[in-house]
């Protein structure tokens, strides 16, 4: 029996599914420091957002390489 | 599900033996649309009664500005400004072409093989909702998505737009640093003072190739999972709950031109501030 196309389909999933924890634990630490400092100080909420942003974009990359490749195993081998 | 979902963007037409792709087609709207809103604005500045969209424009501009002038300097910034705003004004539209209403939608059916030149009438119009029928100008038909070419497509949606920006942003970056530091620039990446600064700069050289990878990642990653979430939820709630996906569509597409600006930003002003 030819199982290749079940695998490539818990592949995909596992590969999301997987590559998602540390971004999501990663941006949820980065907020909550966010929000925590612009709490203690907010007259520096301008530089603590753009530090913010440019944080939470270089993480969410990492999710992003994991949903790029979960797409490439389903729809394109 | 009969979604179309490809990788690659289809060639549409062929122009002297260059293929044409729905990318393409796309970024050229793109650049029209940035083109004429430019000289309709232009048209329509008045500092002393100003319109919303010239407000509009001004606060986009001061804010990048003031972000650039931060982390520039204002020399600097006033410098690169240029180049920067061109990035973001590009890729912000570009992102926002693929939440128009029937980008992924029009489209082109064709077949290779002859013989199946003739699609067959749907017998019941209402298969419209469940997907598995296109209406063309001859009717309902029955056709499976395989045949479905788009012929809109957002253009960040295409890795080599992707490629393209990180390309150009990483290689003028360095080439700003060396007409800064003149060769000296050089000693970043290749440094034979001691083994220590020798080994440091391959890891420099290699950062600097995984920058233009992450780059094009982030841009595709973003608009392709984007399009196809808003294809794979409206394909299962009939057009119903694609408000929702849309909304992060919005805000993504707001948020990427903003980071690479102050990606850009940054490695330009690392480039600079070199020694």
């Amino acid at each position: 029996m030819d199982y290749s196309n079940g695998i490539k389909l818990i592949a995909t999933a596992l590969a999301y599914g997987l590559g998602a924890i540390g971004p999501g634990i990663g941006i949820g630490i980065l907020f909550s420091k966010a929000v925590e400092a612009i709490g203690r100080n907010p007259e520096a909420e301008n530089k603590i957002r753009v530090n913010m942003l440019l944080g939470f974009a270089l993480t969410e990359t990492l999710a992003i390489f994991a949903l790029v490749i979960a797409l490439i195993i389903r729809f394109a081998s | 599900m009969n979604i179309n979902i490809s990788f690659i963007s289809e060639n549409i037409f062929h122009i002297f033996g260059i293929g044409i792709t729905n990318a393409l087609l796309t970024a050229l709207i793109a650049f029209a649309i940035i083109i004429v809103g430019t000289l309709l604005l232009r048209a329509s500045l008045n500092s002393y009664k100003p319109t919303t969209g010239e407000l509009v424009v001004e606060m986009v501009y001061n804010s990048l500005n003031q972000l650039a002038e931060d982390v520039l300097g204002k020399v600097n910034a006033r410098k690169y400004f240029g180049f920067l705003l061109t990035f973001f004004v590009f890729i912000l539209v570009s992102n926002w072409l693929e939440l128009v209403p029937l980008v992924p939608g029009v489209g082109i059916l064709k077949t290779d093989n002859a013989a199946t030149a003739n699609f067959t009438q749907a017998k019941n119009p209402l298969c419209i909702l469940s997907l598995n029928c296109y209406l063309t100008p001859s009717g309902i038909v029955e056709a499976k998505a395989a045949d479905f070419t788009p012929i809109f497509r957002a253009p960040t949606a295409d890795l080599s737009s992707g490629v393209t920006f990180a390309l150009i942003s990483v290689v003028v970056t360095n080439l700003i640093g060396l007409w800064y530091h003149k060769f000296g620039y050089l000693s970043k990446y290749l440094n034979f003072t001691s083994p220590l600064n020798f080994i440091i700069g391959i890891v420099e050289s290699i950062s600097e190739l995984g920058r233009i990878l992450s780059f094009s990642f982030r841009l595709f990653g973003n608009i392709f999972a984007g399009e196809v979430l808003l294809a794979v939820i409206t394909a299962l709630s009939l057009g119903l709950a694609t408000i929702l996906p849309y909304g992060l569509e919005l805000v993504v597409g707001l948020i990427q031109p903003i980071v690479f600006f102050l990606l850009t930003t940054v490695f330009i002003s690392m480039a600079i501030d070199h020694h």
